[in-house]
């Protein structure tokens, strides 16, 4: 049988509770029904994800989230589908439906969709069960919790799906997909792949609570349809370019994980790279593009710059607070092959927030700016805004009992506001503000209010060229 | 046009050796390590012949010398291990530093990495030794094999040698400080990952163990695949300090 992810959003469009929502609440009250120990838990799921300050079990998977990592997409998958395998079991256990699948939120479906579904508003299932809801979860941002939209900028897949290659190259040129080449990767250090910057780390940052932090994210029932979601643009991706890896180190690596009766189960990465090989699909997937409409976007090899030099930098370190944070950093010439560039194949300007650590997530959304003016309007603001940040993972880069942090990591490509302030082969200006968007800035937590400033220990711009 | 051809092409060929800096200091930490090691043992050997001939007369005037071929060996042996591992780091510093900066900070990098390590292998040959006076070289060597099979288990270990490639901000101006700090930082963290295989490698310099460690170091450090290696690279430590037991024995 293949089971069929839907729309939350389609599904909810005449009613609160569709089928899919209620049963999914269903599944959870029973997961936690069960003691942690119990590997179909809803504790013990999340803590697959991750969990801080508990020793797992011996040979107990926990603590084996990939992010900042080109596993990023296919350990989610895993940990997704025998997710819902366990959700699935639990709901025919109670006489549910035994074809159900996990929902997805698609927050670009349309401006309502931006709001999170209305059954994880509601305080009590409806009659005539009438217990408490455990789709919703209080610690949420309270925007979120009262219906309220975020911005489209938050949950745009533009940057991710625009990309024609997977991998992240080393420094973070050039976007890409599905993150960095690196081992197993429990940990939000180095750069990211595109898709996991927006919307995913986004996401998390607006939803906020328990959703904001790696180690509880999994807790919030928001969580899985977010990452249905991330699992489907993936597939959607996959189907318009067929550019995922073909390195064996990627295609061949394994994760263990637990099904539904328990057992320890090792999955492979190339056993999960199209959906159909976990018998699901999504409702609406685009057609499988002629051969030739591929072809043409994948571009390979992919053309990676041989050469990075920084040609500007800030001299402090950047505290970023609540309300934001601005530097002017050091400029001057660039170096001579910026003026000796051949047509079409200019340098590339890139933006490079990095050795950025932090104890608490502040649970804001900061819109990333280069040079941007005093009283922009909304125009000069979108203009000038050369990336979306929520430091999702931030908690990581100082924790772990280690004195060492394991720093995040941004970069971005900033090569059309550069260019305005290159004269004679020399910068004229670089200012790089980072700023709360959104309404982010209001509090959500006492916690994340009280969270000290996110120190940016490198601010820099960067050339790329062959 | 005239004018600023020349100052281009003077600039563009200084850069290129900025670019090609990485690379050719690595390969460079390579050549010097092998010359050195060659001139140690042969010099090591001449010594040692003549003095066979004069053992009653020049036994104490033969000292001093051994210990300069020794530590000349381990420096050699150190550049020759240690150069592929300074090569990723130098190749972050030079993009992590202002263009202009780039080479001094490189240099300094490498200066802070290699230097530090050297220190630290002469550290470790010295350590090993006493461990040795102490328990016997048997014995020694069984618990340093014991030391490298438990660090491969740890699970700390992951982190420690992730932590291998973690970064460091540059200050614009201060590329002597930065990338001396840079690179020191980066050997402490790398010498803390290799100290019991290196020590271990310190009690019979043989050149089968010392090629085999070397080859499991390479092969954890620049894998891909640490996690699924870690009960491979505990045997072959085991293996390994097996054979120096047997040999040690011999």
């Amino acid at each position: 049988m293949t089971f069929t992810r839907r729309d939350a959003w389609a599904i909810s469009a005449n009613k609160t509770w569709p089928d899919e929502l209620f049963w999914y609440a269903k599944g959870i009250q029973a997961m936690q029904a069960r003691p942690l120990s119990d590997s179909t838990s809803w504790q013990y799921q999340s803590a697959v994800h991750g969990l801080a300050n508990t020793p797992p079990p011996p040979g107990a998977p926990w603590n084996e989230c990939q992010h900042a990592s080109w596993y990023f997409a296919p350990w989610h998958r895993m940990y997704l589908h025998h997710f819902e395998e366990i959700v699935r079991a639990a709901i025919i256990a109670q006489g549910g439906p035994n074809d159900w699948a996990l929902p997805y939120w698609n927050y670009e479906r349309s401006a309502q969709a931006l709001q999170i579904p209305p059954a994880f508003l509601e305080k009590k299932l409806p009659a005539p069960d009438g217990s408490a809801n455990p789709l919703r979860v209080q610690q949420r941002r309270p925007d979120v919790n009262s219906g309220k939209p975020m911005l489209p900028e938050f949950a745009s897949s533009a940057d991710a799906m625009d990309d024609d290659h997977f991998i992240t190259p080393a420094g973070g040129t050039l976007g890409g997909f599905g993150g960095p080449q690196t081992g197993f990767h429990h940990g939000f250090d180095g750069f990211k792949g595109d898709l996991e910057k927006r919307p995913h780390d986004i996401i998390h940052g607006w939803v906020a609570g328990l959703m904001n932090d790696p180690d509880t994210a999994a807790l919030d029932p928001i969580f899985w349809l977010h990452h249905a979601n991330i699992d489907r643009l993936w597939e959607v991706w996959r189907i318009q370019t067929d550019a995922n890896p073909t390195d064996k180190t990627w295609s061949g690596k394994k994760f263990k994980l637990r099904d539904k009766a328990g057992a320890s189960v090792t999955m492979v990465v190339s056993g999960v790279v199209e959906t159909t090989q976990l018998d699901y699909t999504y409702d609406k997937l685009p057609a499988v593009p002629a051969v030739a409409a591929v072809a043409a976007r994948r571009k390979e090899p992919v053309p990676m710059p041989s050469k990075i030099e920084t040609i500007a930098q800030a001299g402090e370190p950047l505290e970023v607070g609540r309300s934001g944070a601005s530097a002017d950093l050091a400029v001057g010439a660039l170096p001579p092959v910026h003026a000796g560039a051949v047509a079409g194949q200019e340098p590339r300007f890139l933006l490079r927030l990095a050795d950025i650590t932090g104890e608490k997530n502040p649970d804001v959304i900061y819109g990333v700016y280069v040079n941007l003016p005093a009283d922009a309007d909304d125009a000069t603001l979108k203009n000038h805004r050369v990336g979306v940040v929520s430091f999702f993972g931030i908690e990581h880069s100082t924790k772990q009992g280690s004195k060492d942090p394991k720093p995040l990591s941004y970069s971005f490509d900033v090569t059309d506001v550069v260019s305005q302030v290159v004269e004679g082969g020399e910068l004229k200006q670089l200012q790089v503000s980072l700023l709360p968007m959104g309404g982010t800035d209001a509090p959500t937590s006492p916690a994340a209010v009280a969270a000290p400033p996110i120190n940016i220990g490198t601010v820099a711009f960067s050339m790329a060229h062959d | 046009m005239t004018e600023q051809g020349p100052s281009v092409t003077a600039v563009t060929s200084r850069r290129l050796h900025v670019a090609a800096l990485p690379l050719w200091l690595t390969v460079s930490g390579i050549a010097s390590g092998l010359i050195m090691v060659l001139t140690a043992v042969m010099e090591a050997g001449h010594t040692h012949a003549g003095a066979a001939g004069h053992v009653h007369t020049e036994a104490a005037g033969h000292a001093h010398p051994d210990h300069a071929h020794h530590v000349v060996l381990i420096i050699g042996t150190t550049l020759i291990m240690m150069s592929p591992f300074v090569f990723p780091l130098l190749r972050t510093v030079a993009r992590s530093t202002m263009w202009t900066e780039a080479a001094v900070a490189v240099a300094a990098a490498w200066g802070g990495f290699i230097g530090l390590w050297c220190v630290a292998a002469i550290a470790m040959h010295v350590i090993g030794e006493m461990v040795a006076l102490a328990l016997t070289s048997r014995g020694a060597i069984a618990l340093l094999t014991l030391a490298c099979v438990v660090a491969q288990v740890s699970r700390r270990r992951a982190w420690m040698l992730n932590a291998c490639g973690l970064t460091r901000p540059m200050r614009p101006g201060h590329p002597v400080q930065g990338g001396f700090t840079w690179g020191s930082v980066s050997a402490v963290r790398c010498i803390q990952v290799c100290a019991a295989p290196m020590t271990l490698m310190a009690l019979s310099p043989a050149l089968a163990s010392a090629a085999a460690i070397t080859a499991l170091l390479w092969w954890e450090r620049f894998s891909q695949r640490r996690r699924e290696l870690r009960g491979v690279l505990a045997l072959s430590y085991a293996v390994i300090g097996a054979a120096m037991l047997v040999g040690a024995s011999l």
